[in-house]
């Protein structure tokens, strides 16, 4: 059989002589280049930076809310609790008033309109002295004495009228009041009648 | 999975194995020896990263062949190998005969080049052929006629004499 011309031809051909020595330095500095890629922590490095990012804002959010609280705390510890005046009427506005902001104007000074009435005498009268000062209320007898203050008095207290204020207590009639002394002896002396209101109709 | 010595190993054996196959069919395709070097030790590193699982030797070679062949595609499509201008291979050291017949065969458009270097330097037969290029065997047959015509119309020859490569 006559060889191929062809083939002998191409297998002729030169190529460069160093061809497979270069070829298998060039695969081996891959090899090891991709080795060396792959055991890089690229992935770990990016997970402590995140963990560092983490840590930072959670410190952050915890230094934030410890100066929201320790803010709250202040400002509550120098508000007065209503319970301090159990009467409103008795608060007075202060003689003078400076026109100088005051830094802590909410606190020293709540707003007229907040206050509450300490109401502990209250209910239908059932019975009357024959002298007329003194009252039952349920299981209470109610004692008015010379020093006991009628109406309500402050700021923001109506004016004073017959209709919510009767002068004379009657079996029937609608009280409130207060009083210092203990409720549960039976007898009390009233320190303040609010109402003494006749029943609507 | 392999390790440092049988990776090793295996490189060297289808650089000594494949080399020349690769470089020549990347020359049949890219008509310069230089670009088939380059090929060919593509063909390697891909060979190396993807280390593909064979079913025997000849299945190992087609694989790479068929690499080859894409690869020197790749190359033809590129913008810097299409702009340049390059001098034609210096082949005056073959002899004449080899010379002209190779000369020949190169100066063919590449459908009928790849199989008659396939054909007639590798030793493949039509259906193989047909398998690497992936084709239709009918196809690379008529490639291949027609490619024998177009070179005996070029050598010269008579009409019945079958054309020797």
């Amino acid at each position: 059989m006559k060889k191929s011309v062809y083939k002998s031809a191409m297998s002729n051909v030169k190529t460069s002589d160093n061809f497979k020595e270069e070829t298998y330095r060039k695969l081996m500095l891959a090899t090891e280049r991709s080795a060396s890629n792959e055991n890089k922590p690229k992935e770990k490095i990016n997970m402590e930076y995140a963990k560092k990012r983490t840590l930072t804002g959670w410190a952050v959010g915890a230094a934030a809310c410890a100066v929201l609280a320790v803010s709250i705390l202040t400002v509550n510890q120098s508000v007065p609790t209503p319970s301090a005046s159990p009467q409103p009427s008795a608060v007075s506005p202060a003689p003078s008033t400076s026109p100088q902001p005051q830094p802590s104007g909410v606190a020293s000074k709540p707003p007229i309109t907040t206050g509450k009435a300490a109401v502990n005498i209250e209910g239908v009268i059932t019975e009357v002295s024959e002298d007329g000062q003194s009252f039952r209320v349920g299981d209470l007898w109610v004692t008015v004495t010379p020093e006991t203050a009628l109406g309500i008095d402050g700021p923001t207290a109506a004016e004073p009228s017959e209709e919510l204020l009767q002068k004379e207590f009657k079996v029937g009639n609608i009280v409130s009041g207060f009083t210092t002394e203990d409720t549960s002896t039976g007898k009390v002396n009233a320190t303040r009648i609010y109402n003494n209101m006749a029943p609507s109709k | 999975m392999y390790n440092s010595y049988e990776l090793n190993e295996s490189v060297r054996r289808v650089l000594d194995l494949y080399s020349q196959s690769l470089i020549k069919i990347a020359f049949a395709y890219l008509k310069n020896i230089a670009d088939a070097e380059e090929v060919a030790q593509e063909v390697f590193l891909a060979y190396l990263q993807k280390r593909p699982a064979f079913e025997n030797d000849e299945h190992e070679k087609a694989w790479l062949i068929r690499t080859a062949i894409n690869k020197s595609k790749n190359m033809l499509k590129t913008g810097w190998f299409r702009s340049r201008n390059p001098v034609p291979e210096n082949l005056s050291y073959l002899p004449e005969e080899e010379n002209e017949i190779l000369q020949a065969v190169l100066a063919l458009d590449k459908k009928y080049r790849i199989p008659i270097h396939l054909h007639y330097f590798e030793g493949y037969t039509i259906q193989e052929i047909a398998v690497i290029m992936q084709a239709k065997p009918a196809t690379v047959g008529t490639w291949l006629a027609r490619g024998r015509f177009l070179l005996k119309k070029k050598i010269g020859g008579s009409e019945n004499e079958e054309i020797c490569l």
